[in-house]
């Protein structure tokens, strides 16, 4: 028997007990539904993590830092798993071309933190310290510029500063008791600046810092793209070495180091490969974390989850087997006459076996596909709602290609297994018996 | 002429509670290609029994079923499908034509099984259709057909495929006695313009005169072979053998 005429009749036997064969469908369709909507669900929770990670660049970039910059502890570890460590080393300039040097790193930028540090322009001064940086950071932290733009490449006496967005606000009278997110309102790349180092090792009797005071102008002010990078105010690491060195009686109280780094970035060139140079760093004796970690113990639990939904949705597949089962049986019940006359006039067994397969299997592929219909109006209606509502943006139902195909493979498979054992039993009716039956 | 269907010392049991039940004791009989055979027999008589036998859906308790060279006795239910499928074409007493399908659906099945192209099966089943002048009724369903009508698209059917041998189950036993005769005149007349063997089951002694040999049964067994050719003018087409065969058939 040729394949289209099978399909055909198959068809045509269906489309005789219309409503049967509908309602055995809206099973297969509620079976369908449930699952898909439950998966995207996870899927969606999943993605919202990802999605509003990825877009700060956030995603492909590590943080590492050193054991030893604030302890000389010899024996001091790096944890590369719960079991296995690795002597730690000292985040050095050696160090930073080493881990510049490994597969997938796209720039390393360490930098130094300095607490102590004030930023003032004429009565207005900011809380935030000093992040010390190369102008590698540029592309390591993903700046994106809203005014001017990265460090002169000749830096001279002047210390070069790059403001977060964010920080603008924080600018203001030191008596203010104001304390409104306001920027004010300055020109700010032309503005003069200064940078105050507060030693409070040689504070007076009133208990007033010592200040010491060196020129500073801003070079350029980094958008806020939801990251971090527009919480700091950054300078250059070269000039900052350089003032340390010139003022080594100032600065030789502040356990400052300059031949080692405490932190830095690394910006890696893909997601996927972030977890790989994450370890071969700490293999190196660094300490290393990153989103993608997080991301990964994250996408753990919701995998979980997914599947624990998708049993939900399975139990009512189970359901929609037994029914397209049930309604194959019934079916072959009715049709025992017609089998045996089929079977008489010479319809070969395989073909009768088929017949019925290929009934039970459009069933499970036509639910299949009205239940994915379904599903993505279920989740467009989740979506709005949520997003009406406000709520946690990261809860939305994601239904991507493959959940589509593995939505429809899966129904029509159930279609087929559950369309087995009804198929062979019309194979094996006896042709004799099946034309007496009256 | 060697006979296109042999049967040897056939025998079925069957088992009615702790009863045995012998429906065919020790059937021997010869056909010959192109004959018109008729069964004939009372109720009970075994002769529905052994044209299920002839038809390969029934396996006897014991003997051997020789039919265009190849054993019915040791074929399993696909073989005996394929068998079908290639060699016979059957008439039901109960039409047994699908509802739900047009007498032209209906007519091309047994093509559609043996997977002829819609355009060939289409002009082969039209034909056969007209020949038995159901021109008319082509698209009809069963139910929109008379009795006369339906058992014509029941003969389309079994001869559509242009079979060797030809089964009929009391293929008149649903109708009157007119239809009848003119169903049973368009199944002689096509089955011999094929050049198909006829084998008839029926109890009804007109139709049985008009068989080229009757075989009478009793009790399961052949106990009378009618040759009408003898007292026809035209010239036996097979040899007059009145006596049951007797040689064994090889394995």
């Amino acid at each position: 028997m040729r394949w289209t005429d099978l399909l055909r009749m198959s068809a045509q036997n269906l489309w005789r007990r219309k409503l049967r064969t509908i309602l055995t469908m809206v099973g297969v369709m509620i079976g369908t539904a449930s699952i898909v909507v439950m998966v995207s669900l996870g899927i969606g929770i999943n993605q919202g993590y990802i999605d509003s990670l990825s877009e700060t660049g956030e995603l492909t970039r590590i943080q590492i830092s050193s054991q030893l910059y604030w302890s000389s502890n010899n024996n001091a570890v790096v944890y590369l798993d719960d079991e296995t460590t690795v002597k730690a080393q000292k985040l050095d300039d050696t160090m930073i071309r080493k881990i510049s040097a490994l597969d997938h790193v796209e720039s390393v930028s360490p930098y130094m933190s300095f607490y102590n540090f004030q930023v003032r322009t004429g009565k207005l001064q900011s809380y935030y310290g000093l992040l010390a940086v190369n102008s590698s950071a540029i592309k390591t932290l993903n700046f994106e510029f809203k005014e001017g733009g990265g460090f002169s490449s000749s830096a001279g006496e002047t210390l070069e500063l790059i403001l977060g967005e964010n920080t603008l606000a924080s600018f203001r009278k030191q008596s203010s008791q104001v304390w409104d997110n306001e920027a004010p309102d300055l020109d700010w790349l032309n503005e003069k600046f200064t940078v105050v180092l507060q030693d409070y090792n040689n504070a007076d009797s009133d208990g007033n810092p010592k200040e010491y005071e060196f020129k500073a102008r801003v070079v350029g002010i980094v958008k806020d793209n939801g990251g971090d990078a527009a919480y700091n105010i950054y300078t250059n690491i070269d000039t900052m070495k350089r003032i340390i060195q010139k003022h080594k009686s100032v600065f030789k109280d502040q356990n400052i180091k300059t031949d080692q780094y405490e932190q830095g970035y690394v910006r890696v060139d893909d997601f996927n490969n972030v977890l790989d140079v994450q370890s071969q760093i700490k293999e190196l004796g660094i300490d290393a974390w990153s989103y993608a970690q997080m991301i990964q113990s994250m996408q753990q639990q919701s995998r979980s989850l997914q599947l624990m939904l998708g049993g939900i949705g399975a139990v009512a597949m189970l359901v929609a087997a037994i029914s397209i089962a049930n309604t194959m049986l019934m079916s072959i019940y009715e049709r025992t006459k017609e089998i045996g006359v089929m079977k008489v006039l010479g319809c070969r067994m395989s073909s009768i076996g088929a017949m019925f397969l290929c009934e039970a299997a459009i069933i499970g592929l036509v639910g299949g596909i009205v239940g994915l219909a379904f599903s993505y109006g279920i989740g467009a209606v989740v979506n709005m709602v949520l997003g009406a509502s406000g709520a946690y943006s990261s809860f939305r139902s994601v239904i991507p290609l493959w959940l589509c195909l593995v939505g429809l493979g899966f129904s029509t498979m159930v279609g087929v297994l559950a369309g087995l054992y009804p198929s062979q039993r019309a194979m094996r009716l006896s042709a004799l018996a099946a034309i007496r039956t009256e | 002429m060697e006979p296109i269907i042999k049967l040897r010392n056939l025998v079925k049991v069957y088992h009615v509670g702790d009863e045995k039940l012998r429906a065919l004791d020790g059937v021997n009989l010869d056909v010959y290609p192109g004959e018109f055979l008729c069964i004939v027999g009372r109720s009970g008589s075994g002769k529905s029994t052994l044209l299920n036998m002839l038809a390969g859906l029934e396996k006897p308790t014991r003997g051997a079923i020789q039919i265009a060279g190849e054993r019915l006795d040791k074929m399993n239910e696909s073989q005996l499908v394929r068998f079908r499928l290639q060699h016979v074409g059957f008439i039901f007493q109960q039409f047994n034509l699908f509802p739900s399908l047009t007498a032209l659906e209906n007519v091309t099945m047994p093509l559609v099984y043996r997977g002829v192209a819609p355009k060939v099966r289409k002009k082969k089943a039209l034909a056969i259709l007209k020949q038995l002048g159901l021109s008319t009724h082509v698209k009809h369903k069963p139910s929109q057909m008379s009795g006369g009508q339906q058992q014509r698209v029941g003969i389309a059917r079994a001869l559509v495929a242009s079979p060797e041998i030809v089964f009929a189950d009391e293929p008149t036993g649903n109708l009157d006695s007119r239809t009848s005769d003119e169903i049973l005149g368009l199944i002689k007349e096509i089955a011999r313009k094929n050049g198909a063997t006829l084998i008839m089951v029926t109890h009804d002694n007109s139709i049985a005169e008009r068989a080229d040999r009757v075989v009478r049964l009793l009790d399961g067994k052949i106990i009378e072979i009618i040759d009408n050719r003898q007292n026809a003018q035209e010239q036996p087409q097979a040899p007059q053998n009145n006596q049951s065969p007797k040689e064994e058939l090889p394995a």
